[in-house]
């Protein structure tokens, strides 16, 4: 009898061990895959803002783009990834009540040297911090190509990487470390709910976008002498749209790693998934309520343009505007505040464009304004919504007041740095191309290639 | 460099498992990581400001 005991214990602790390797390998798998659907967001701003450029700056564009995906990997490794642990409590850099925060937490794990480098290289023993780091990496890409769009055809290339990198891998980190994080000063003290980033990454890259335009100027051409905008098309419209199409591709890989799997260590709960805060999400949610946000974005775009660029436009609008609440949003719910979002898209560009700010692609409007009205909704609806769970003691709710002061917080984390920085470099003659070379065309003057070397041909189909 | 454990063999590793592990060649090498992207982003400005310079002369 102990003999069979004994021979039951072992094999239970044989498929213990099994289903714990295929729980650490599933782990690992579902965040390595975010990172490569989240590379197709990338694709999608690529094909967008060369779509949106004239043939004479289309590969400025894209090497702009390229350049600022290139720059903020390493650079959020030197740095980016120490500030989103370290910073949560606030300047202080102390520790939060979940324990995982502060700067001795950061320094023991997020250094690429001295002891904490076992956890940012390769470790036989480590299967989560690689895959975390990749993703975290990816959404920092993802602040910086909201940016590029918008400041196309004008901007200076390396001027451009530099405010790229202080966007993607310190001022949107320090608002993930605020607002997204158990120990971060917007949930632990207001409540403050974000699940899919509308704010702290979509509103931070677009109020930053919003502060490097001030600065930057308008195309020349743009406006006229009375102060009314002239449309400058870009190239190619099915590239842009296509683009917009990738980017929401993307999207799903992001949504998809604002989830924390169970059953690990680090996970919040042994058997169901929950969101950054602890609090219930599943797949199944974020199906039903991505889907039904960009119908609605789509819907009520077309009902106000019927224009393929700003439909596609309110489907990436959809999203955003519910994507702090994807988790606990009724569909229909989501439906209709993605549709209101698609309403109000242009005529909020439109707002925009009549105060003198030249956005090429409606970056500001789409990013900024949606993602900071995704935030404030999310309070309107969910007011009362435990916005934590776990660790951190006693849960606070979501409130509306809660939800505005993140929405504020996040809008002055992107506008001031993007304000002040574009400033900086304008004045040292780093931030506007010279106009002769905004005249001839980027490309012409320091791309050694041709998007287009033969030209576009004209279509041939016959006139009758 | 070497395998950095006593004995050659994976069976010893149970941690950190890269080239260098448990000296300071990580953070020389991080080191080296960063000052090549400040100084490409040097040399990067300043061929871009010889192009608009060679544009503006032609104009």
């Amino acid at each position: 009898m102990e003999e069979q005991i004994a021979e039951l214990a072992a094999k239970l602790a044989a498929v213990e061990a099994k289903s714990s390797v295929t729980n650490t390998m599933f782990a690992e798998t579902f965040y390595y895959i975010t990172i490569p659907l989240m590379i197709l967001i990338h694709a999608g701003f690529l094909a967008y803002e060369m779509g949106s450029s004239r043939t004479k700056n289309v590969l400025t564009s894209g090497v702009k783009n390229i350049l600022a995906f290139a720059f903020i990997i390493p650079t959020f490794y030197f740095f980016g990834w120490w500030i989103y642990w370290g910073f949560p409590t606030g300047l202080d850099l102390s520790e939060g009540p979940a324990g995982i925060s502060g700067a001795a937490y950061a320094n023991a794990i997020a250094w690429g040297w001295g002891e904490s480098a076992q956890y940012m290289g390769p470790n036989i023993s480590d299967q989560a911090s690689g895959v975390f780091f990749g993703a975290f990496a990816l959404f920092a890409a993802t602040t910086a190509s909201i940016m590029s769009g918008a400041v196309i055809e004008r901007i200076q290339t390396v001027g451009f990487v530099i405010l790229a990198v202080i966007l993607g891998s310190f001022a949107w980190v320090v608002a993930a470390a605020w607002g997204w994080h158990a120990d971060g000063w917007l949930v632990t003290k207001f409540g403050v709910h974000d699940f899919g980033a509308a704010g702290l990454v979509h509103a931070v890259a677009g109020f930053f976008a919003l502060g490097v335009l001030i600065n930057l100027g308008p195309r020349i051409g743009k406006f006229n002498a009375d102060g009314t905008a002239n449309h400058i098309a870009g190239h190619s419209m099915p590239m842009t749209v296509t683009g917009l199409m990738l980017i929401i591709v993307g999207f799903w890989g992001f949504l998809m790693a604002c989830v924390i799997v169970p059953g690990e260590a680090w996970s919040w709960f042994g058997d169901k998934p929950s969101t950054i805060y602890g609090t219930p999400i599943t797949l199944s949610a974020l199906s039903f309520n991505i889907l039904m946000a960009i119908a609605g974005g789509i819907i009520g775009s077309w009902i106000w343009t019927k224009d393929p660029f700003w439909m596609m436009s309110g489907a990436l609008a959809g999203i955003i505007s519910t994507a702090s609440g994807l988790d606990i949003y009724f569909p229909a719910l989501a439906f209709i505040i993605a549709f209101s979002a698609g309403l109000i898209l242009q005529p909020c560009a439109n707002w925009l464009e009549r105060r003198g700010i030249d956005d090429a692609v409606g970056a500001v409007t789409v990013h900024g304004t949606i993602g900071l009205y995704g935030v404030v909704m999310l309070g309107v609806f969910a007011t009362g919504f435990p916005a934590l769970q776990g660790a951190a003691g006693d849960a606070p709710t979501i409130t509306l007041m809660g939800q505005i002061v993140g929405a504020i917080v996040f809008g002055l984390l992107g506008f001031v740095p993007g304000y002040v920085c574009s400033m900086i470099l304008n004045q040292m003659g780093m931030l506007r191309t010279p106009e002769a070379a905004e005249i001839l065309g980027l490309d012409p003057t320091k791309v050694p290639a041709q998007g287009y070397p033969e030209g576009i041909p004209a279509s041939a189909m016959p006139a009758e | 460099m070497g395998f950095p454990f006593e004995s050659a063999t994976w069976d010893v590793v149970d941690g950190a498992m890269y080239m260098g592990a448990g000296s300071g060649a990580p953070g020389f090498y991080t080191f080296v990581a960063a000052v090549i992207c400040v100084v490409v982003l040097w040399k990067g400005n300043k061929e871009e400001h010889e192009r608009y310079a060679a544009v503006e002369k032609e104009r």
